[in-house]
């Protein structure tokens, strides 16, 4: 898949674009994750604690954000360049009198790529288009066990990382209003799935090591939907009448 | 244009800063077992005066009834002058230079396990105490 995709983007850098008007979107709202290797590894790190330690969120939807920078081609296609940013991650806890525990991951993937845009149906004020993206992301995850009593304290950090290339699809739906449009997005997000390059402990002897015991991987697909904004950078052309 | 820029910038330092949190807790409550007898027995127990002008020999003997000792701290006036682990220890107590002559408080301190199962008890870092006291008197004549 991802030769592919390399391919695909060296197809798409070759393109003589001619620009009619250029614009800026931002769309800011929910991703989920597919994440399923890291859910088993923070499984296994709970097990490893000779406490009753609870887990509580193992990656749920959280914030996303895009960013587009594109150019809009006479035959409606917009072409440009993509930003995006997701985060994530998976929290457990134990706390009791005398102290507490917490098993943290924290996910994030900085996404810089090349998009796309057509629209299906549309009629000036409202149109409905498709889009696509092929991005690259840097994924980075965090993994973090705090012991803290007050006698004992015990701090031990492992990363990860990785750059894991992915596309996403979907569907836009935008009202035009003059220079700015307003819009809802909804999208599919495919992840190669790379695997991360883990990193060594912070601790030398910790209470519970955070070593990996097999391999994970990005895993960073899912639903994307947000609102979306698009600020068109060129002011409307306009007729002078002498 | 400018408030374009602005916008873009700070959507930038804003998407960074929305970074992932749960602070959830899971609160488990643990039932504290009754403190365990600890006996502290000393060599100065049995001394009649606990006056002395150049050194005073203190030995303790600590006793527990659920018998996981931690460590034992002796203070003078409320300054820690050692500490041991072991249940029967000695040491010799002598005045520094230009210590005053007059009353001392000499207090042990012997912590032993809770068996509470809480985290800190697990991590051996939670501890019952009990202490003892004597007065000693530096009299340099």
């Amino acid at each position: 898949m991802r030769k592919g995709i390399i391919l695909l983007l060296l197809l798409l850098a070759g393109l003589n674009i001619q620009a009619q008007r250029k614009g800026l979107s931002v769309t800011a709202g929910m991703a989920d994750y597919n994440f399923a290797e890291l859910k088993a590894y923070q499984d296994d790190l709970i097990s490893r604690v000779p406490f009753d330690v609870k887990g509580f969120s193992y990656f749920p939807r959280y914030s996303n954000f895009r960013l587009s920078y594109f150019l809009l081609q006479d035959n409606g296609l917009k072409l440009g360049l993509v930003y995006a940013y997701s985060t994530t991650g998976a929290h457990a806890n134990y706390k009791d009198l005398s102290g507490q525990l917490n098993i943290d991951q924290f996910v994030t993937a900085y996404q810089f790529g090349i998009s796309g845009s057509y629209p299906f149906i549309g009629n000036g004020k409202f149109d409905l288009s498709g889009y696509g993206d092929l991005r690259l992301a840097y994924v980075r995850n965090q993994v973090n066990m705090n012991i803290v009593t007050l006698y004992y304290f015990e701090s031990n950090t492992l990363k990860m990382k990785t750059f894991s290339p992915g596309l996403e699809a979907g569907l836009e739906l935008n009202y035009n209003i003059n220079r700015i449009s307003f819009g809802l997005q909804g999208g599919y997000y495919l992840d190669s799935g790379s695997s991360f390059d883990i990193g060594t402990e912070s601790l030398s002897d910790p209470l519970a090591s955070l070593k990996t015991t097999s391999e994970l991987h990005s895993q960073l697909s899912g639903f994307r939907a947000g609102i979306k904004l698009t600020f068109w950078l060129d002011p409307p052309q306009m007729t002078i009448i002498e | 244009m400018k408030a374009l820029r602005l916008l873009i910038i700070s959507l930038f330092l804003f998407a960074n800063s929305c970074y992932y949190m749960d602070s959830s807790l899971y609160e488990v409550e643990v039932t504290y077992p009754e403190p365990p007898d600890i006996i502290i027995r000393s060599n100065l127990d049995s001394m009649d005066d606990l006056t002395f002008s150049d050194s005073l020999l203190f030995k303790y003997e600590v006793e527990i009834d659920t018998g996981t000792f931690y460590l034992a701290d002796i203070y003078i006036d409320n300054t820690l002058i050692y500490r041991s682990d072991t249940i029967r220890d000695s040491i010799w107590i002598v005045p520094t230079a230009n210590a005053a002559e007059g009353a001392y408080q000499l207090d042990l301190r012997a912590y032993a396990k809770t068996f509470s199962g809480s985290l800190a008890d697990q991590l051996d870092a939670e501890s019952f105490f009990a202490d003892s006291s004597w007065v000693i008197i530096l009299n340099y004549e």
